[in-house]
């Protein structure tokens, strides 16, 4: 094994207070966002038994983060489920970084980590309560596993390693199901790099039964609402091709740029080719597909495998801008220099990302002072579950309070429920920018039922948020 | 498409051949040349449709002239080495008379000393002229010393040209050899390249111009992987045979013979341009003279030393091409080929290139410091047009430079010559004592003038692209601004030019701080020393790495304190010198049990015929077998795919340290040698004597005051090609019962090398 000096491990150390910093820095940056309120609710049913399987936003996937995001609810509020995100992407930073030493060296394992944490959409992960970065951990992880039984002399440890490399990308698969896309490129890498018979037994066949009985078990009970999951809610948000490849470029651009420098290492290029073609599924599905949805998370799939090949990239940056220069300071002030251009292009891309969603503080603080516990509040919004995000947030001042969603129903059916449920304020939540304007309004019949209380313009990175809030006469 | 990424990814460097006959190789070339070519215009066909921003024109223009000013001379490039030669030298012509022209102006008689000396070695009989411009009598005296003859004029018009006419007026031969005062010529010169003048229409012979002191400023070295980069390698190994081709070779002003007839056809070497050369090819061709370039090296020279001397004969091949275009231009002389005029018309625009490239070096921090960009986005759009254009276009270019173009090198020297050539296009306007022939500085000479000044173009653009990176990513912490991923990839472009900047900056600075301007001939010599003491009667065996005629350095086991006095016995081939020294310098490690010195050594009072000697063996032996072990190019794709040979990576691993040795065969016979390599099952041996292959051999291997016996087997031998310096390669295959001591030798032997090679 490759001998690590003080000096590498206390760069280890710092690299990993540096992410834990970053991560941690101003947890309460903004409101809950749908997403989060969205998975705490849903760990919150599965802790008191309340599993639903068959509901939309269930669809047969495994309860993981939800859990975990609802106990860190418990523990710190919506900063403790934050943090969560923060413990998977330091785990996550770790195992990058051992990839990057088991398959090249500790400089590269060293880089590798610190790109990823470099990375604005690895730092917005870590500060945010979805569950993306546990099914990227464990991608990570898998792929890890699998890249260490390569090493391993002894068939029964390779079999053990093949064998949790098909557990965590089982997994992996489960908690998301886009990292499915990735299983047929691992297998083939396996079948590659190991013998048939090892590869079929300790990791093909195990995978094809779990993956097996998941689907038979658990999915297609919930067949229905994960196809209505899959195909009807965003019609919207299906882009052609050129579009999409803009907004792919947009998260992917810089690593597949860092990652074709690695192409040109002297030594490792075929290992950065081999890490390009293990990212690619996600962009192949999502351009042939033209589903735009939660890309600027699902990126985060293609980095796992990036960051390595970036590394060699970087890497070799240094050696190319300092090419043929013998002093010693010249290779790492280059090198440090791609470095300081990749922190600031991370940190402005993490700024956007982290104000993507508007930030409703003012919006519920209103409400929480203005309105009172067991009130009614009907919200019409363009995101579907903004119910959720709504009941999480006032859920502690006013516990008794409802909260209904109006924003998928017609104008008619909006007015017959406003009636009937006799919310006592209604909100109008929806975004503006250069192609949308505000549409969301009170029906005509009912505009002497309620008057406009408040009204809040908030920007955020993709236009203004424009809430109106009615209260009932 | 997937194997060829995947064998392209997986290409190792193996040794160049740089032989241009394999006909599979050559048509695999042109094709991609072919592809490389359709890809570059459609990628200018597309900038200039979809790309241009219209809220900044100029810099879009400016932009786009300087990548179609990059592909125009790369196509020029491409015609240029379509179809380069590979030419076997004829038989020599017999009895016919050769003048020998050596002109010089201010050269040092040192540096004339050794071109005089190896001129006199000539085989084929001649006559040496000496034409000094510079009317020196320590030069006529040189040449009354070594029996040249001597030349003088009182006026010096028209410089080297006019000088070289002089001569050409006082010559009664039918061919003339022209040498510039620093190139010495090996012994069978005129013999190797006097046959190509059977046919009546060849004017004039080109050899290459080769450059022995490998540390200049434009050469690159890797000394463990034997491997050098010179700056004028594409054009002299490949470009001159490539025109060959089309008979459009240059004469480049030395190191070539040329018919008198042709000569007096164009009323001597033409006058009229700084670049005579130049202009005197030209005139050859359209009279109907036929070229020749005899791919071989078959003389050398100094290379400029620092960017200063660089600088000087750059501006001067400048400022002359434009005098040429002017006067000459080859698209109006009559008597030409449209190819020759092409070849012609790609050595003349090549000073524009200073123009591309600071277009090319002042965008980055245009745009980081404006946030306006020469094109109207840089997105994905761009990218996949541009990275495709880019890499096929990089890999043509690599394919058709046969492995001599070293394209970041490249870059690196372009980063060096802008501003000269940016200069260049302004001198013909100044008056006319700018445009005058300055000699490029050579040796000592060219060595002590401090260039500070000249490296400002390259300070700037370092400093300025490293401000301008600042000041975008200050902007964008701040949120002022938005286009992180521009900002980024214009950093790294800025970055990768600062890079070239610096290395520029950085080996000029490192040559002017270097203790030692005289180049050492890097050889592998047996030499006994002893101390000058009386204490100590010992001679003790070690190596001679490196020699001058000034001094040397050893490699010996045991320690020599500085300033300390020794007596060496160099064991030269053919004779033995006894030389006094002084230990100048001493870095010592211990390499296993035995303490390691490399001692560096000054002659005292070395006589004139010594030094005579140590010259002659270095010109004519030492500098061609020390370039001889050097690789200067590498194998294309191409040929690593369609060549099948055996690949410089299989060989087992081998310690580069030079021990001496003693050889004791069956027979009887004992010979001094040098071990130059040694494996874990054999050992190369630089022997006085050869030995037949099959042969056993002992073998003592001289490690201070201890031998170690090792016993093996002539597998090879090779003859370095010099009747005068006779010496051997051996490759040895070691005894079973030797190779534990093999085993040691080779740890021994991995830390000298280690040491060495610093």
């Amino acid at each position: 094994m490759k001998a690590v000096s003080l000096n590498d491990s206390r760069l280890l150390w710092g690299i990993m207070i540096y992410g834990l910093i970053a991560a941690c820095w101003n947890p309460a940056h903004s409101s809950a966002i749908s997403a989060e309120a969205t998975n705490i609710f849903m760990g919150r049913q599965v802790l008191t038994g309340e599993f639903c399987p068959l509901c939309d936003h269930y669809a047969g996937s495994v309860q993981i983060y939800p859990v975990l995001s609802a106990l860190g609810d418990k523990v710190g509020g919506l900063m403790g489920a934050r943090a969560i995100g923060a413990v998977f992407v330091l785990g996550l930073a770790a195992v990058l970084y051992l990839t990057g030493y088991v398959l090249f060296s500790v400089k590269h394992g060293l880089l590798s980590a610190l790109l990823f944490l470099f990375n604005g959409t690895a730092l917005y992960l870590s500060r945010t309560a979805t569950g993306d970065i546990v099914a990227a951990f464990l991608l990570g992880l898998s792929f890890l596993l699998l890249v260490v039984s390569e090493k391993q002399q002894s068939t029964s440890r390779c079999g053990l390693l093949l064998f949790t490399g098909a557990v965590s990308l089982f997994f992996s698969a489960v908690t998301k199901y886009t990292v499915a896309l990735f299983i047929v490129p691992l297998v083939i890498y396996v079948f590659w790099k190991h013998k048939f018979w090892k590869a079929l037994l300790f990791f093909f066949l195990p995978l094809s039964i779990f993956l097996s009985a998941y689907v038979y078990f658990a999915v297609l009970p919930g067949w229905n609402s994960l196809m209505e999951i899959l195909f009807n809610p965003y019609g919207g948000e299906f882009l052609p091709a050129g579009e999409l490849g803009s907004r792919i470029f947009r998260w992917l651009g810089m690593p597949y740029l860092l990652a074709v420098f690695g192409l040109f290492h002297e030594e490792r290029k075929g290992i950065a080719f081999l890490f390009i073609a293990l990212s690619a599924p996600l962009v192949v599905f999502h351009i042939i597909s033209g589903d735009v949805r939660a890309l600027d998370r699902d990126v985060i799939y293609s980095i796992v495998f990036l960051v390595p090949a970036m590394a060699l990239g970087v890497d070799h940056m240094g050696s190319l801008f300092s090419l043929y220069i013998s002093s010693t300071w010249v290779k790492p002030f280059f090198t440090v220099a791609v470095l300081i251009v990749l922190w600031v292009f991370g940190i402005h891309e993490f700024m956007w990302l982290q104000t993507q969603h508007p930030d409703l503080t003012r919006v519920m603080s209103f409400l929480n002072q203005r309105g009172f516990d067991g009130m009614t509040v009907a919200i019409d919004a363009d995101k579907s579950d903004a119910d959720y995000l709504y009941r999480y947030s006032l859920e502690k001042s006013h516990p008794f309070s409802r909260f209904i969603q109006i924003s998928d129903d017609s104008a008619k059916d909006r007015e017959r429920v406003l009636r009937r449920e006799k919310p006592d304020f209604v909100v109008f939540d929806e975004t503006i920018d250069e192609t949308k304007t505000s549409i969301r309004t009170l029906p005509r019949n009912l505009d002497a039922d309620f008057s406009l209380v408040e009204k809040f313009y908030i920007p955020f990175s993709v236009g203004v948020q424009n809430i109106k809030i009615f209260r009932r006469r | 498409l997937l194997i060829f990424i995947y064998n392209f990814l997986k290409g190792e460097e193996v040794v160049s051949m740089a032989d241009f006959s394999n006909k599979r190789v050559e048509r695999t070339v042109r094709i991609i040349a072919i592809i490389a070519i359709l890809v570059t215009l459609y990628y200018l066909y597309w900038r200039i449709v979809y790309t241009f921003n219209p809220n900044a024109l100029f810099f879009s223009w400016a932009l786009y002239g300087a990548e179609v000013f990059g592909a125009v001379t790369t196509f020029l490039f491409y015609f240029s080495v379509w179809k380069p030669t590979t030419r076997t030298a004829p038989p020599p012509l017999p009895d016919r008379s050769v003048d020998v022209f050596i002109p010089t102006k201010n050269e040092s008689t040192n540096v004339l000393r050794k071109t005089l000396l190896a001129c006199n070695d000539l085989k084929y009989p001649h006559r040496t002229i000496v034409l000094d411009d510079g009317n020196r009598p320590e030069v006529k005296a040189l040449c009354g010393e070594l029996h040249c003859v001597y030349l003088s004029r009182e006026k010096h018009a028209n410089a080297k040209a006019g000088n070289i006419n002089f001569g050409l007026a006082y010559s009664t031969a039918e061919f003339v050899a022209i040498f510039d005062a620093d190139h010495v010529p090996l012994p069978h010169f005129i013999d190797r390249i006097i046959g190509y003048f059977r046919d009546e229409k060849v004017g004039f012979v080109q050899v290459p111009q080769e450059f022995y002191n490998i540390d200049s400023f434009q050469h690159r070295v890797d000394r463990k992987h034997k491997f050098i980069w010179g700056e004028q390698h594409l054009f002299f190994s490949l470009i001159q045979p490539g025109r060959d081709y089309w008979n459009a070779g240059y004469f480049v002003g030395s190191c070539a013979m040329l018919r008198k007839k042709a000569l007096k056809d164009i009323e001597g070497i033409a006058t009229g341009s700084i670049t005579e050369d130049m202009l005197t090819s030209i005139r050859l061709h359209a009279k109907g003279w036929s070229s020749v370039y005899h791919n071989e090296n078959l003389a050398y020279g100094i290379a400029a030393e620092t960017l200063s001397p660089f600088h000087i004969q750059r501006q001067r091949w400048g400022v002359g091409n434009w005098q040429v275009f002017v006067r000459a231009n080859p698209f109006f002389m009559r008597g030409l080929s449209l190819p020759q005029r092409l070849c012609y018309l790609s050595s003349m625009i090549y000073p524009l290139e200073g123009v591309q490239k600071i277009i090319f070096y002042v965008t980055p921090p245009i745009a980081l410091f404006t946030g306006i960009l020469p094109m109207r986005a840089l997105d994905v759009n761009y990218l996949v047009h541009f990275i495709p254009y880019f890499a096929i276009s990089t890999f043509g270019f690599n394919q058709m430079a046969r492995g001599f173009g070293g394209q970041i090198r490249l870059e690196q020297f372009s980063m060096g010559k802008y501003f000269t050539y940016l200069k260049t296009l302004v001198i013909p306007f100044l008056p006319k004592k700018s445009k005058e022939f300055k000699v490029t500085p050579k040796g000592e000479e060219g060595s002590k003038r401090v260039p500070v000044t000249l490296i400002m173009p390259q300070a700037i653009i370092f400093l300025g692209s490293i401000a301008a990176i600042i000041w975008a990513l200050v902007q964008l912490l701040l949120n002022m601004r938005n286009d992180s991923f521009i900002v980024a990839v214009n950093s790294f472009w800025a970055l990768y030019n600062s890079g070239l900047a610096l290395a520029i900056i950085q080996f000029d600075y490192k040559k002017l701080f270097q203790r030692r301007w005289a180049f050492r001939i890097p050889d592998a010599v047996p030499a006994l020393y002893r101390p000058m003491g009386p204490d100590d009667k010992h001679r003790l065996l070690a190596v001679a790495d490196d020699i001058t005629e000034e001094g040397l350095s050893l490699i010996a086991i045991g320690q020599v304190p500085v300033g300390g006095e020794l007596k060496i016995d160099l064991l030269l081939p053919t004779v033995t010198l006894d030389l006094d020294c002084q230990v100048v310098q001493e870095r010592s490690i211990m390499a296993e049990d035995y303490p390691v010195s490399h001692l560096g050594l000054r002659f005292h009072e070395a006589s004139q015929d010594m030094k005579n000697t140590l010259s002659r063996y270095l010109s004519e032996s030492a500098v061609s077998k020390f370039m001889r072990e050097y690789r200067i190019g590498s194998k294309t794709y191409v040929e690593k795919r369609l060549i099948s040979e055996r690949h410089y990576n299989e060989r087992a691993y081998r310690a580069l340290a030079y021990l001496p040795v003693v050889i004791s065969a069956e027979t009887g016979r004992n010979a001094y040698a040098v071990m130059k390599d040694v494996s874990k099952g054999g050992i190369l041996l630089a022997s006085r004597a050869l030995f037949q292959q099959g042969s056993e051999i002992n073998m003592d291997v001289i490690l201070g005051r201890q031998k170690l016996p090792l016993t093996g087997i002539v597998m090879r031998n090779f003859t370095q090609e010099n009747e005068d310096y006779p010496e051997y390669l051996l490759g040895i295959q070691i005894a079973q019962s030797s190779l534990e001591k093999l085993s040691y030798l080779l740890g021994v032997a991995d830390k000298i090398g280690a040491f060495i090679l610093g």
